[in-house]
């Protein structure tokens, strides 16, 4: 088994696919596509960005210059640059047209000989005297990234010159051999506000691009060939994690074929693509976006304040109730063009799992609870220049914005306007900030206090824990943990420094935060470590035994650690798989990969071993605890070359406060100077 | 040395000289912020957005403060100002002339080395020779400070013109505020560039007056007609491009302009004949949801050596290293290539043990000097970016990310090289970073 990572050419992951690419789906859009043109209607396809419009350009383009068509597509996007004027804009176009057709003439002249004429007027002269004239076959030009349009002044003489085209077709029939497809992340009401000008109710056709299915994306199987088995049901898998929405499946495909560890067991696609997910897209999605995909959707929805609350409420509903009727509102539009919900058979669904689990309901909580609470009274104030005091805020609502406001950091404009909101509100403020000022003072006493117990040990503590406990009860549940972490963080020193005092103060810690909340799996758990460490063992087990009470996944681990050492390896196989199906996050679990690795290795069953092994280091590489195994490993199976790596990794990955990889590294110490010395 | 070698490198070295000896203190980093600002024309309202200043004490408290400084150790009864440092310094640096070809020279051999000292890194070299040859490739390096981006684009440019491709090498930093005036000026500067680095004798300025559209547009024909023609791909390399982040109503048509370009290869034959390399530290931040992100192309990120790769480049400088030496040097700067190059460097011309070098490697004048402190300013330039990396540094283990250490500040800090991320949690890159800016931390507070 190989974990060298595969490359993968064959998906595209971000921008068009280019024509020889083997993994284009065709779908419906691309036959309705083809044919509205070839008919010579307008057509028009607009929907959420990184759907495969750019991609079905390309390939209808071909199509139909293979059929003698002449085509020319224009991007928008470059055309419209900031504060563009008519005549630029224009201009751009036709320069575009002219060298996107070859043409053999100096258009600057021809543009400047024409002057006295508005420019779409003298775009539309061209058209009809030049472009007609020289081009005898039928013409289709594609115009791509519409949106670009929205934020120009004249957006609506543009529409007003491709509407043109298609009337004169009654009067000249020339123009029956000029169709355009507009393609684009807009509605059509966004585009166009006149509504006599727009091209999008004439005799046109709205092509809409659906996500793959399973029966369509059969290319897409190829690049698994060689990788797993079933390449049918994992590209089922894929699609039932991407809905078949075009940008995730490409990526997710890659992601399926680059993967460094393999699909092991038969019949768990389900579950090593699930896992492929979480770790590779899913989890600090943020980290993984590198293409801006997630990030889009969430700018989308966030960017607009005065919009953000209908966004995300109509999300959460459909989050809620699983689907919504459509009823093709404002806000439902906006929230379809962001892509992250679709309308199927009048319904508003999200999209796919993947966006599910990403922007998921406590994704929603913490948005909403980052809104300011008093928006629309502050934007009132704003619009009359700071100067309208009925709409600043008082009593309840003043409190709230101002806990709201705790720990922000915010713009001025809103400090300014929590200010004069208090200025204005002076007296109930006072009493506000009085009671703010006992709270934190009670607070600050029972802190003290909790530091002085920890510092003056035992005695002294239980006494002032029961006046803790009568005066504010509160500190009951924060003070275990406290000591937990104080624990910890003791225990961690007499790591780093072989202080035997250190462990000592931490056992301490330890059983004042179990004497509190008896049963604390955490604390438990801890203590269990740090006797570990002592090498007491029988005490060990027992706290590990008690933080598993509580299924805490970390003592599955701990615990058969512990029987490793003590040689019980069935009994820490039952654990660590046990343990395997709890485990919280993918460290966790490579750690206990890694024990698994070790009992099969103990267990002289190498190959499990090896797969095992690779499986922890594929999640984490620095571990170094799985390299000195895997270099045992290949030690008895005699691969010396390949274990001599391993020790290297063992050496630098790691750490002589642990007390296994110590010894492990001093073997590999050893073996790396012996390879040296021939 | 002509005056338009005349770099920012040497301008600062020479003005942090001139401070120490006559105050005895080097110039701090803020003053170095300031200075680079002013060095590329931007005024102290702009710098006042950049950093989180404001321009008044940008102005007066440092500003007045660094020409003051500068004018005394001049002591020529000179007035220093922000308008004429640079003539100041241009001219201080010939009575130092000695040293600064000293330091250029080491500069010059640190970030470029000659090909004997190159470390391939497989498969990297191999995939970018790979992508360069495809039709209209866009190549994107994304690699933090000094990790040899430089040096595997001039590998690449050199490779090509093996299959006869034309090259084409910009540096952004050649720009200069005039240029970066805005978006027309900064196209007309690029394609001058390009035609003077082919030799070609293009009318850049009357293409300009006579073409249609506006700027991209007229650029867009200027390198149909003039510099995409004939039977050679064109390969453009642009370095620095972090440069136009700072210039938002220039980079963000720009990059669009890119990515367009490219995807215009699928289907003009004429397109695809250029081959872009971009080299850049940061992501392009600035998120447009109306236009399609700037992630076209293929993006390469440059992996740090390996222990083999130390080792390989250890030999290279004769040194008699085995595997537990490059072990403890890459506990302390992992496998950047620039830290490890500076270290294997030092311990071939001086006679020091790798102990004491990595001693005092940490320290604020170690050699690692310069390295370091460009990752200070860019900290500072960032007051949430450093809180958020203290955390870091203070800790013992990995943080696991929260409030503070966001998506945005992690995603960051990383892009620029400073941390490392796990799946839930991010710790120091390099256990230099760590000491080193703990240190600076002590100070602070």
């Amino acid at each position: 088994m190989s974990t060298v990572p595969k490359i993968s050419n064959c998906y595209q992951v971000g921008g068009s696919l280019p024509l020889t690419a083997t993994t284009y789906v065709l779908r419906q859009a691309d036959e309705e596509l083809y044919a509205g043109l070839k008919a010579g209607s307008f057509c028009y396809v607009l929907n959420s960005r990184q759907m495969g419009k750019s991609s079905l350009r390309v390939q209808t383009m071909r199509k139909l210059e293979a059929e003698g068509f002449a085509c020319c597509a224009i991007e928008m996007r470059d055309i419209c640059g900031y504060g563009v004027t008519p005549d630029e804009f224009f201009g751009g176009f036709l320069s575009l047209i002219v060298s996107g057709f070859n043409f053999e003439i100096d258009v600057g002249e021809w543009w400047h000989q024409h002057k006295f004429i508005s420019p779409s007027l003298r775009l539309s002269k061209f058209i009809e005297e030049k472009l007609l004239e020289t081009i005898v076959q039928n013409i289709v030009i594609f115009v791509d990234e519409i949106d670009n349009l929205l934020n120009l002044k004249f957006k609506d003489d543009f529409f007003a010159f491709i509407r043109g085209c298609y009337n004169k077709r009654a009067d000249n029939s020339k123009y029956n051999r000029l169709t355009f497809a507009l393609l684009g992340v807009a509605t059509p009401a966004d585009l166009i506000a006149d509504t006599n000008l727009t091209p999008f109710n004439i005799d046109s056709q709205s092509v809409e691009l659906a996500g793959f299915e399973l029966q369509q994306a059969t290319p897409l199987e190829q690049g698994f060939v060689g990788i797993v088995r079933n390449t049918k049901v994992v590209l089922q898998e894929v699609l039932n994690w991407t809905a078949g929405q075009p940008f995730l499946t490409q990526w997710l495909c890659q992601l399926v074929c680059t993967y460094p560890s393999m699909l092991i067991y038969p019949n768990c696609e389900a579950e090593w693509v699930a896992g492929i997910v979480y770790e590779k897209i899913i989890e600090n999605w943020w980290t993984h976006d590198k293409q801006q995909h997630l990030q889009t959707i969430r700018e989308r929805l966030l960017s607009n304040e005065s919009r953000i609350c209908r966004l995300l409420g109509l999300y959460q509903q459909i989050l809620q109730q699983g689907m919504i009727a459509a009823d093709d509102t404002h806000e439902q539009m906006e929230l379809r063009l962001s892509g992250l919900v679709v309308k199927k058979q009048g319904k508003l669904k999200i999209y796919n799992r993947i966006y599910e689990s990403v922007f998921n309901w406590d994704w929603v909580e913490k948005q909403l609870e980052n809104l300011r609470p008093y928006s629309e009274a502050f934007n009132a104030w704003i619009t009359t220049n700071l100067k309208d005091e009925s709409r600043l805020l008082r009593g309840q609502a003043l409190q709230e914005a101002l806990t709201w406001a705790e720990g922000k950091s915010l713009s001025d404009l809103d400090y300014q306007f929590l200010a004069a909101s208090q200025e204005f509100d002076k007296q109930h403020i006072q009493l506000a900030l009085e009671t703010a000022q006992q709270a934190n003072q009670i607070l600050a006493k029972a802190q003290s206090k909790a530091r002085k117990i920890v510092r003056f040990g035992f005695v002294t503590m239980s006494a002032s824990i029961l006046i803790g406990v009568i005066t504010v009860p509160m500190v009951i549940t924060w003070l275990p943990r406290f000591l937990n972490k104080l624990g910890y963080e003791s225990y961690y020193q007499g790591l780093a420094t072989s202080e035997q005092s250190h462990m000592e103060s931490a056992l301490q810690k330890l059983n004042w935060a179990l004497m509190l909340k008896p049963g604390y799996p955490e604390a438990h758990y801890t203590r269990g470590t740090v006797y570990e460490y002592l090498r007491d063992f029988n005490n060990a087990r027992y706290d590990y035994e008690a933080a598993r009470l509580s299924k805490l996944p970390q003592s599955y681990n701990s615990l058969a650690h512990l029987d490793i050492l003590k040689k019980n390896y069935p009994e820490a196989t039952q654990l660590l798989y046990q343990g395997l199906k709890l485990a919280p996050n993918l460290r966790l679990k490579s750690v206990m990969l890694k024990n698994l690795g070790w009992v099969k290795l103990e267990e002289k069953n190498y190959a499990d071993a090896e797969k095992f092994l690779r499986e922890s280091v594929a999640i984490e590489n620095q571990q170094g605890s799985a390299h000195c195994l895997l270099a045992q490993l290949l030690e008895k199976r005699v691969l010396k070359k390949d274990a001599l790596k391993e020790w290297q990794k063992c050496l630098y990955f790691g750490t002589p406060l642990h007390p296994d990889e110590k010894g492990w590294m001093e073997l590999a110490k050893q073996r790396l100077t012996n390879k040296g010395d021939k | 040395m002509t005056e338009s070698e005349f770099t920012w490198e040497e301008a600062l070295e020479i003005a942090d000289k001139l401070a120490f000896e006559n105050t005895g203190s080097h110039l701090k980093d803020i003053e170095t912020i300031v200075l680079e600002a002013s060095w590329e024309g931007i005024t102290y309202p702009q710098m006042a957005e950049n950093s989180g200043y404001s321009a008044e004490y940008l102005n007066k408290d440092v500003g007045n403060k660094l020409w003051n400084k500068l004018t005394e150790a001049l002591g020529k009864g000179e007035k220093v100002s922000k308008h004429n440092f640079k003539d100041a310094l241009r001219r201080a640096r010939k009575q130092h002339k000695c040293v600064i070809n000293d330091i250029s020279h080491t500069l010059q051999f640190s970030q470029i080395p000659s090909a004997s000292f190159y470390i391939e890194r497989p498969p990297l070299e191999e995939r970018c020779f790979a992508e360069i040859m495809q039709p209209g490739c866009l190549l994107r390096i994304k690699a933090p400070l000094q990790t040899g981006k430089t040096e595997l684009m001039s590998r690449i440019l050199h490779q090509v013109t093996h299959h006869g491709y034309r090259t084409a090498e910009l540096n952004l930093r050649d720009a200069t505020g005039e240029d970066f005036g805005n978006l027309n000026n900064f196209l007309q500067w690029l394609c001058t560039s390009i035609t003077e680095i082919l030799q070609l004798s293009c009318p850049v300025q009357e293409h300009w007056q006579k073409s249609l559209g506006n700027s991209k547009i007229k650029c867009r024909t200027y390198f149909e007609k003039y510099l995409l023609v004939g039977d050679n791909p064109l390969v453009l390399a642009l370095d620095e491009v972090d440069k136009l982040f700072f210039y938002p109503e220039i980079s963000g048509e720009f990059l669009g302009m890119l990515r367009t370009w490219h995807e215009d290869s699928k289907t003009r034959l004429l397109w695809r004949q250029l081959r872009l390399v971009i080299l850049h530290t940061q992501a392009y931040a600035q998120l447009d949801i109306n236009q399609s992100p700037f992630n076209a192309g293929t993006e390469i990120t440059l992996p740090d050596f390996t222990a083999e790769q130390v080792l390989l480049l250890a030999q290279k400088y004769g040194l008699d290293w085995d595997i537990s030496k490059v072990a403890q040097l890459m506990t302390m700067v992992g496998g950047h290539p620039y830290l490890v190059r500076e270290a294997l460097k030092q311990l071939a011309q001086e006679h020091k043990s790798l102990e004491e070098m990595l001693q005092i490697a940490p320290n604020a004048w170690g050699i690692y000097r310069y390295h370091l402190q460009k990752h200070c300013q860019n900290l500072l330039a960032n007051s949430q970016l450093a809180t958020a990396f203290k955390k870091v540094i203070l800790a013992d283990i990995s943080v696991e990310f929260d409030e503070q250490l966001n998506q945005d500040t992690v995603v960051r800090l990383n892009d620029l090289g400073l941390v490392k991320l796990s799946q839930t949690s991010v710790a120091p890159r390099y256990e230099l970073y760590r000491l080193y800016f703990r240190q600076r931390c002590q100070e602070n507070d």
